[in-house]
């Protein structure tokens, strides 16, 4: 298994796309997309992909400049983080979509679900690839875990939510194992809807989240959140989750949780002392630069409940709704607040 | 002195692009703009990024093209032309006494008229266009690093002039107006620049007449190290033309203060006894021919590079392709240049 250094540093998942590529202002206006949303792209159907394969190339040379120790392909093919693998599956009524409440309260279009899910070829193996052609450093890839999965479909065949988390555990299952043979280092399911829905969660999101970690041989994430700020409109957030210390029986290794923004009452991680846990120490509900020392402070209060070989370094959530300049501007913070600390404990 | 210190920092045998690489798909139609000879005026209608966008997406396709080049293995890193319709157009738009309203029209080397930029008052320089270039190519890559512009000869030849009396007037005045240019590009950290003057074999009884003085003053007082490219035009759009691969020009540029002198000879086949010619000056030997998408054989490469060593000295040559590789299949051009660069290796032994 893939060794990390103390404090080993990653993106949580998006980079910022390109305005090249992407509208912008018209993706930072509508709730994450959860069904297909190819309006949103500015560059035509046939040289989509060369032009997403680049913008993969500079998002990953960004990071290895910024100096983090993991990299992750940004999700610069994405409209959202669950959209692309959730539309790819089988069971799914594509001319009928249907709708379900966003974490905002907000009515948002999402996948109909009309038979078993089915899990057919995703694109995540080939951007797997890709990733490892473009870096030497150990690598991250990230899909949509199966509660939020559940929680972002409109339910028209399975008995129960439960039998239908468990049904898209078992597909998300099968894309983590072909994900780690292609090269991939650590497999990251995305789960903010655990903290959105935690009467749910409570019922059968371990079972799920287990479920599709099952007899996996590499190394698995779960990240947990209060939602992106931008779409949450920059309001404040809880300092404690309604569903986290749950995970200490859960079977993934590392545990991604926004701490930074939030202000997140650390002592909640002694409930979790064996799991790996990276750490949300940039913001992104002020989109000021943080100076090293206020990430290096972080870190250090995260050192009083957490030891360093257990803790990763992240920004809070993904950096999609931030702009390229400040987005690097933060990692770059993040990896030299962390270098702060490194050297401190020497 | 500049040059030494540059040569210093690099390998014996060091590559480098020419001037052009590969835009991407997604910032120009590269389809129209290979069906068309290269526009001698700006010709925003191939770009697919529109205005409000275009420096931003410049800058990244830039960023690509200097990251390919250093995972490709280049010892001296170019901007790859990446954000002009043309390695010459860019430039010449941005000087004074330019009418940027209505072009005027010239004959180009193939004998087809085009529209050139057309000169209405006395040409002047008042900044640099191609020094944001530099900048970026001294953020992203800490190897050497050359800018491309057009030569003032070159210039004189694409242009219907209002102003001057003469040709030779014209193209003395471009050459303040490069001179100015080259010296704004040293200053922003340019290791190499180079001056590129294909209308040197296109229009040679003219150029006897007046080029070496229009290149002299273009690189009077340069800081730092200097090169000028000659060739029989782009392979791929120039494919039915022969080339003759004979150069009637080189012992007056021997006479000139550049550096290094850039030569086509992979496609046209020169021999390369020519460089007895260029006795004091660098060469960078053109060793992959750009007329075909077929990726040159190690074997050919090998026999260029040596061919060139044999008269030249292995301390006096520098590798590269023919000329720019614009046109192009993108997998092809990394290709051959990652030939370039294995064999690069070999001859150094």
């Amino acid at each position: 298994m893939l060794q990390l250094p103390a404090l080993a540093t990653a993106m949580v998942g998006s980079y910022p796309q390109p305005e090249w590529l992407i509208d912008r202002a018209s993706l930072g206006k509508r709730l994450p997309p959860r069904v297909r949303a190819a309006e949103i792209w500015r560059v035509p159907g046939p040289l989509l992909q060369g032009a997403q394969d680049d913008a993969t190339r500079l998002a990953i040379r960004d990071q290895e400049l910024a100096g983090l120790d993991i990299i992750g392909d940004g999700e610069m093919r994405r409209e959202s983080y669950s959209n692309a693998f959730a539309n790819s599956l089988g069971g799914i009524d594509h001319d009928n979509p249907g709708t379900a409440l966003d974490r905002t309260g907000k009515p948002n279009s999402v996948p109909r679900v009309i038979g078993p899910i089915v899990r057919h070829t995703s694109t995540l193996v080939d951007e797997a690839r890709f990733l490892r052609q473009c870096t030497a450093r150990p690598t991250k890839i990230t899909l949509p875990g199966p509660f939020t999965l559940a929680q972002q479909a409109q339910n028209d065949f399975y008995v129960n939510p439960r039998e239908l988390a468990l049904a898209y555990a078992d597909a998300v299952n099968v894309e983590i194992r072909e994900l780690h043979a292609a090269g991939i280092d650590i497999v990251q399911i995305d789960e903010p809807y655990l903290q959105a829905r935690p009467e749910q969660a409570a019922e059968f999101g371990l079972e799920a989240v287990n479920r599709a970690v099952r007899g996996v041989a590499g190394m698995t994430a779960l990240h947990i959140c209060f939602g992106y700020a931008h779409v949450h409109n920059y309001a404040a957030k809880p300092n404690g989750y309604s569903f986290l210390p749950e995970l200490e029986a859960s079977t993934v290794d590392i545990l991604s949780i926004e701490a930074a923004q939030p202000q997140l009452d650390l002592s909640i991680l002694r409930r979790l002392p064996s799991r790996r846990i990276m750490l949300g120490v940039i913001s992104l509900g002020d989109l000021n630069v943080e100076s090293p020392d206020t990430v290096a402070r972080r870190i250090d209060a995260a050192l009083v409940h957490v030891p360093a070989e257990r803790l990763l370094a992240a920004p809070d959530c993904g950096l999609k709704y931030v702009s390229g300049e400040i987005a690097m501007g933060k990692l770059r913070a993040m990896v030299d607040g962390v270098a702060l600390v490194r050297g401190r404990r020497r | 002195m500049a040059l030494g210190n540059l040569l210093q920092t690099l390998p014996p045998l060091p590559t480098m692009l020419v001037g052009s690489y590969v835009q991407p798909d997604w910032l120009i139609d590269r389809h129209a703009l290979s069906r068309r000879a290269p526009p001698r005026v700006p010709a925003p209608d191939l770009w697919c990024v529109p205005p409000a966008q275009f420096e931003a997406a410049a800058d990244d396709a830039t960023l690509l093209a200097i990251d390919e080049q250093e995972r490709i293995g280049l010892d001296v890193i170019g901007d790859g032309e990446i954000r002009r319709e043309s390695y010459s157009c860019t430039f010449v738009a941005a000087l004074g006494g330019i009418d940027s309203q209505h072009s005027g029209t010239a004959v180009d080397r193939r004998g087809k008229s085009a529209p050139v930029p057309r000169v209405v008052g006395p040409i002047t320089w008042t900044r640099s266009v191609l020094a944001h270039d530099v900048a970026l190519l001294r953020s992203r890559t800490s190897r050497p690093i050359k800018i491309t512009l057009p030569g003032p000869f070159t210039l004189s030849q694409l242009a219907e002039d209002h102003v001057y009396d003469s040709p030779g007037a014209l193209a003395m005045a471009f050459a303040e107006a490069v001179n100015a240019e080259v010296r704004a590009l040293h200053a922003a950290g340019a290791d190499i620049v180079q001056l590129d003057e294909p209308y040197l074999e296109a229009r040679r009884d003219a150029a006897h007449e007046y080029a070496m003085a229009a290149v002299t003053r273009a690189l009077a007082g340069a800081a730092g190290a200097t090169a000028l490219h000659l060739c029989f035009g782009y392979g791929p759009i120039d494919r039915g033309h022969s080339k003759s691969g004979r150069y009637a020009l080189l012992p007056e540029l021997e006479r000139t203060p550049v550096d290094i002198v850039s030569l086509e000879a992979a496609q046209p086949g020169v021999d390369a006894a020519v460089l007895r010619d260029l006795p004091s000056k660098l060469i960078l030997w053109g060793c992959l021919d750009l007329g075909t998408t077929q990726v040159d054989t190690q074997e050919v490469v090998l026999q260029r590079i040596r061919a060139a060593i044999n008269v030249a000295g292995a301390q006096q040559v520098m590798l590269g392709p023919d000329c720019g590789m614009k046109y192009l299949p993108r997998a092809v051009a990394e290709a051959k240049l990652r030939v370039l660069v294995s064999c690069a290796r070999i001859a150094r032994g």
